[in-house]
Formats: structure tokens, C-alpha cells, sequence
């Protein structure tokens, strides 16, 4: 094996190895999964806490609007594919509609205390998000596409030859 | 009154950009302006849904959409419309088998306070499923959300649409317009027509000329001026 194969191996170790982590850690039986019949997700992309104008008016928090701070998911091109492919139902979007929007590669996380945790730990760093994907039907639905967040991991970078 | 189309105008004076007006308009073309209050009661929308393929489908009977440059809601033509597209929603295969914490997760994206909430307003188990809760409790639930989600009311302001029922010619061209308004028929000038024409407050069509000149004729269907002697 010359050094170039050993190279490309570490590389596919590398890709490869949070995404086994995150299936070996999935829980067996998810509240969602119970509930619903919706299938999960899993997609990329780099997380960041946005601030939202909220209720009542989620228009200016100058003018008054409550100030909500969510956790999204800025999503590569290939997750953002695969996102608009999932399977829809009887609250989806007009894809096109999505695909008009500035934000529509911002999947917004739908989760609880302890995923906020987390999020706070994997900042603007790369993850691996799996859960429940729908699209905005509420006024508090900020984005085109969120998710029903079940897990969340950080994505290792890609190491580059260098390392 | 029976509403059939909506769609958004422009904010009121002093308004901040984002609270728009709702311009909704009945089966005579007359329009009634809604402005301040909430949005729920802007848009007879109490479940402040967002503008989709289910809240504006054919069977939700929206009768447009309205919104600022970044959200799109769907308008009903009153409260008992809109109240039943967040019924159906919460029904529907969806939210039905989702507990109460895991669908108000769904519905607002996070905030712990309005499951607390629901749960206080309600005394349900937020681990019960919405499709367990009988019709009491069921409505008991909803009419929680619709309590946070807010419904107040702002001011309405009615604008008739009035009708031209004779014209003043000189010369075979139209100079002024005999307009039926709210109290009695009046004599417009041709110019002041056309602006009540512009502010679609006027039955006509408005059609204008390569020169750049601007003329009435009747709507569609209706019958010609009269020409008054």
C-alpha cells in the first residue's frame, strides 16, 4: 500500500466514522418514532444561534417584537437536496416556494433543554442532525424547513492532507 | 357581510412595516380595511398559520393570503373559517398522534413557556396524545393556543365601492362622471374619477392610451354610460 491509498484511507475513516458513531447512538425508540410514522433525516451543515423578530408582530424587534433566538442548521448543498426530496405531506410547502426564500438552506432546530445544551457545546461548528423534518405551517416557523430535532453530532472536519 | 378575496395592503400611518393591513373585499367590490389588533384577527387566521398547500387549499376556503416581505398568511373570510383550518390541522394526521409537548414542539419550534402554558390553561397531561383527549378537552386545547397565539381586535375601516350611473360629454368625449356615493349621486370631473378609479373605490376600468392619458369604461359585463343631458 504506497502512501497516497494510506492517505485516502485515513480519509474515508474519517468521513466515515461520525456517521457510524451517530447510527450506533440513535435511540431505539425515540418519542417522535413512537408518536409518528414520519420517517427521520439526517443532514449537515453548520450550526449557528440566529435572533428572530417573535411575537406579536415577528416583524421588527426595534419595533417592539419579542427577541427569539433559535438554533439552525445552515445546510450544505447536498443536504439541502436531500431535504427538499423528503417525503411530503399534508402540511408541506410548494418546493418552489422554498426555493425562492433567502433562508431556504436554514433548517431551523425544533428541540428541548437538553439538545439546547448541546447546540450551545457544537456552536458554528459542522454537525450531523437527525430527526424529523417538516415545513413552516405556524407564524412561529421562521424558515421553510425545520426539523424535529432527535439527535444531533458534530461533524469532524475533513482532515486535509496536512494532518 | 361575505367576504370573498383578500389580500395584504400597505401599513397604517405610523405603523412599523411588518404590521400590515388586510384589504378584504365582498362580493359587490366594496372593501373593509382591517388594521392593529393581531395578526390572528388581521387575517381571520386565529391559528396564525402560515400561508401553505393546506392552509390555503381548496377546502380551507381561504380567500387570499396576506403579509410582510417575509411571511405569507393565509386570510379566511372570518373567525369560524380560520378557527377550522387549525382545528383540521390538529386533527390531521400529523398532529393527531403527536402528545401534547411533542405538538406544541411542532407548532412553535421550541419554547418550553407554551406547553406550560397550555398546561396551566388546560390542567391536560402534556403526555397524552391529542388524538386520546375527548371533544371537551380537545377543545379545551385549542382554544389554549388560540389564547396565546392572541386574538385582538383592531379597527376596521369600510370603503364602498361606488357606481358611475351617468356621464357629461362634450364634443363625444366623457368630461365628467355622475358618481352614486354613499349618500347621494355627485358630479366628479373626469381627473378626480380617475383617482377614485386608481383607489378602486370606483365600479369602472381603468384604460390608458400609448399617449399616456388615462380613461373609465364600465366593467366587464356591466352596462355602457349613460350619457346624461
Amino acid at each position: 500500500m504506497n502512501r497516497i491509498q494510506i492517505i485516502c484511507l485515513c480519509l474515508v475513516i474519517v468521513a466515515v466514522t461520525p456517521l457510524a458513531y451517530f447510527y450506533s447512538q440513535r435511540p431505539k425508540t425515540s418519542t417522535a418514532s413512537i408518536q409518528s410514522t414520519e420517517p427521520s433525516i439526517t443532514l449537515r451543515g453548520k450550526l449557528r444561534l440566529k435572533l428572530f423578530p417573535g411575537p406579536p408582530e415577528y416583524g421588527s424587534i426595534e419595533e417592539g417584537d419579542e427577541a427569539d433566538y433559535v438554533w439552525i442548521v445552515e445546510l450544505d448543498e447536498p443536504s439541502f437536496l436531500i431535504a427538499l426530496n423528503a417525503p411530503e405531506n399534508e402540511l408541506s410547502l410548494d418546493l418552489a416556494d422554498i426555493v425562492k426564500r433567502k433562508d431556504a438552506h436554514d433548517l431551523i432546530l425544533c428541540l428541548d433543554g437538553n439538545l439546547e445544551r448541546t447546540c450551545e457545546e457544537y456552536k458554528d461548528q459542522d454537525v450531523i442532525v437527525r430527526g424529523i423534518l417538516f415545513h413552516a405551517h405556524t407564524a412561529h416557523h421562521y424558515t421553510p424547513l425545520l426539523i424535529d430535532l432527535e439527535k444531533i453530532v458534530q461533524q469532524y472536519p475533513a482532515s486535509n492532507p496536512g494532518n | 357581510m361575505v367576504f370573498i378575496k383578500a389580500k395584504a395592503g400597505p401599513p397604517a400611518a405610523g405603523d412599523p412595516e411588518s404590521k400590515f393591513t388586510v384589504q378584504y373585499f365582498d362580493e359587490k367590490g366594496n372593501m373593509t380595511i382591517r388594521r392593529g389588533g393581531s395578526r390572528s384577527w388581521r387575517c381571520n387566521n386565529p391559528g396564525n398559520l402560515v400561508a401553505s398547500t393546506y392552509s390555503t387549499g381548496k377546502s380551507r376556503r381561504s380567500i387570499g393570503t396576506a403579509g410582510d416581505k417575509t411571511d405569507t398568511y393565509a386570510v379566511y373570510p372570518d373567525y369560524e373559517t380560520g378557527l377550522e383550518a387549525l382545528v383540521v390541522m390538529l386533527k390531521g394526521s400529523i398532529y393527531s398522534p403527536l402528545t401534547l409537548t411533542a405538538a406544541i414542539k411542532r407548532y412553535d419550534k421550541k419554547n418550553p413557556k407554551y406547553i406550560d402554558a397550555i398546561v396551566k390553561i388546560t390542567k391536560l397531561d402534556p403526555e397524552r396524545t391529542i388524538n386520546s383527549l375527548d371533544d371537551l378537552e380537545f377543545e379545551r386545547f385549542w382554544k389554549a393556543i388560540e389564547l396565546i397565539e392572541k386574538w385582538s381586535i383592531g379597527t376596521e375601516d369600510f370603503i364602498e365601492k361606488w357606481i358611475i350611473s351617468g356621464v357629461h360629454k362634450k364634443r363625444g368625449a366623457i368630461t365628467e362622471y355622475l358618481i352614486q356615493t354613499n349618500h347621494e349621486p355627485i358630479w366628479f370631473s373626469k381627473q378626480d374619477a380617475l383617482k377614485l378609479a386608481f383607489e378602486g373605490k370606483l365600479h369602472a376600468t381603468i384604460v390608458h392610451f400609448k399617449t399616456g392619458t388615462y380613461y373609465l369604461r364600465p366593467e366587464y359585463g356591466s352596462n355602457p354610460f349613460e350619457c346624461v343631458t
